[in-house]
């Protein structure tokens, strides 16, 4: 069986659990780290998880609607906030939670990490290649015109240049740009 | 006693919090368009672009000052993967200002000053930095490079990572030495190397890096419309194979893409190993040369103008490099193997 399938199953398992026994927040913790140990031990990675499955993982551990509205209702006197604000209050702090254990057991890779040997300057043969291709896509600008006329200092005709100078000259006494 | 919504207005606006007047676009203000003072505002405009065409300083070599015109209320944002040349360009920059009395500021907030100065002092004498960083440049060589340190240092200035505890790498720090060197007006250019390590406040410790790359990039938007010298303003970026090849660069800038904004020109810097060329790609260009790239040859740390003839002699030496190279290797593993 491949990897994701196992992924899902365990997250299957996993969630199966919450359907009869407890899902309380101050048991987020132990059972975010319980998920996240099986999915270790499948040898998922960061790439494989983070995007797809802790996304679902954590809606899974945030409570249902009618909990949340029940526990409003007991609560609401002593919370001083609207029930939208609690409900959004509680699935941020299990988000939080997922998030912050998940992180424990599957550092971000960086996306510059390479761990090829650096053979070009400070990059692997991987890495110089694909900014080799990169580059090729842009065309060389023919710079030799351009040049020449930076040399000469001639881009514009002295005459025209005259002309335009008095029609322009009130611009050029003002150092500031509009 | 309770106030009318008047009066509510009222105190608003004596606290500066009033609601925004209405804006107000006539038929008159737009028939307007092409009076005396509509023509002499845009002539003014004109005269004043042309003005700063005209004021453009050398950039590296005489094919980038002849394609990208480098001058006052512009900032150029250098790009580059990981030790691909922001701090070799960055010298090249200042080189040629230096050779002309021209005064630079940098800013540094990776490299120390010394081997700031190192790096230009190395290009005037024919050095090679790295020799010094890897502790294979001779004495007498060193010797020359810091001799040379004084009269640098009368046009080149530095503020590196050691000024005031790391000032550099804090916003204010780098507005605060933009706008001295804004007033002084003697300054030709200012770098900066590098964007994504300012990312502290020293008034606001709770800020994200985001929020202060952010707030930098606002504030350097609004100064270099004023600005009496071209800012650069260097940038590392994510590596082209994990961001799949992207040929748009606004992907691959690390941790604040919206930089892009108040850039009115951007370049990426990929050096090419195989014929001891860079490419100087050019992404954003408000002077019309975006899409394209200049090839400059890399010898003894500068970038030199080469012809396309050159390039593809370049690329023939360094192809015969490579199989030298290789077929040393072969000899050495069949000696090893003999042995």
């Amino acid at each position: 069986m491949d990897k994701t399938k196992l992924i899902e199953i365990t997250l299957t398992q996993w969630s199966a659990q919450f359907k009869s026994g407890s899902k309380k927040t101050k048991d987020a913790r132990l059972n975010f780290e319980e998920l996240f140990q099986k999915w270790k031990d499948l040898g998922a990675g960061f790439d494989d998880l983070y995007e797809t499955y802790l996304p679902k993982a954590i809606k899974v551990h945030q409570p249902a609607a009618a909990v949340v509205r029940n526990t409003f209702k007991t609560l609401k006197s002593s919370y001083g906030k609207t029930e939208k604000e609690f409900s959004d209050d509680w699935n941020a702090s299990i988000e939080a939670t997922g998030q912050d254990v998940f992180f424990e057991f599957f550092p971000a890779v960086p996306l510059d990490k390479d761990d090829e040997p650096k053979v070009y300057g400070n990059m692997s043969a991987t890495e110089y290649r694909a900014q080799r291709r990169y580059a090729d896509q842009f065309p060389t600008l023919d710079t030799t015109e351009l040049v020449k006329a930076w040399r000469e200092q001639k881009q514009y005709n002295p005459e025209v240049d005259d002309k335009l100078e008095n029609i322009l000259g009130g611009g050029n006494s003002d150092e500031t740009n509009s | 006693m309770k106030l009318t919504p008047e009066q509510i207005q009222a105190q608003l606006k004596l606290a500066g919090k009033g609601p925004v007047a209405e804006v107000q676009v006539s038929l008159d203000d737009i028939e307007s368009f092409g009076d005396k003072a509509s023509m002499t505002e845009m002539l003014t405009d004109i005269g004043k672009y042309k003005k700063m065409l005209a004021e453009r300083i050398t950039l590296i070599n005489d094919a980038l000052s002849a394609t990208i015109p480098f001058t006052r209320e512009n900032l150029y944002l250098f790009c580059a993967y990981t030790g691909s040349g922001k701090s070799t360009v960055a010298a090249n920059i200042t080189y040629p200002l230096w050779k002309q009395k021209k005064k630079t500021l940098v800013i540094s907030n990776e490299e120390s000053k010394q081997d700031v100065m190192f790096r230009i002092a190395c290009l005037d004498l024919g050095l090679n930095f790295n020799d010094y960083k890897k502790g294979n440049m001779p004495n007498e060589d060193i010797l020359k490079v810091v001799q040379l340190f004084p009269e640098i240092s009368n046009y080149v200035k530095v503020l590196d990572v050691t000024y005031q505890d790391g000032l550099t790498t804090k916003v204010e720090g780098i507005k605060k030495a933009l706008e001295s060197v804004k007033k002084e007006e003697s300054y030709s250019c200012v770098l900066i190397d590098y964007f994504q390590l300012i990312k502290y406040s020293l008034k606001d410790q709770k800020r994200t890096g985001y929020d202060n790359l952010n707030d930098l990039r606002i504030w350097l938007g609004q100064y270099i419309k004023s600005s009496t010298m071209p800012v650069v303003l260097f940038a590392q970026l994510y590596s082209v194979s994990k961001k799949g090849g992207a040929k748009d660069i606004d992907t691959r800038l690390k941790d604040c893409t919206s930089i892009v904004e108040p850039a009115t020109v951007i370049i990426e810097i990929v050096p090419n190993f195989d014929n001891r060329t860079s490419e100087f790609i050019i992404h954003k260009d408000r002077f019309g040369r975006a899409g394209n790239k200049i090839v400059c040859g890399f010898e003894k740390g500068r970038y030199i103008m080469v012809s396309d003839d050159e390039v593809v002699e370049r690329e023939k030496l360094g192809k015969l490099a490579a199989v030298d190279s290789k077929l040393d290797k072969l000899e050495a593993m069949v000696r090893n193997g003999k042995a």
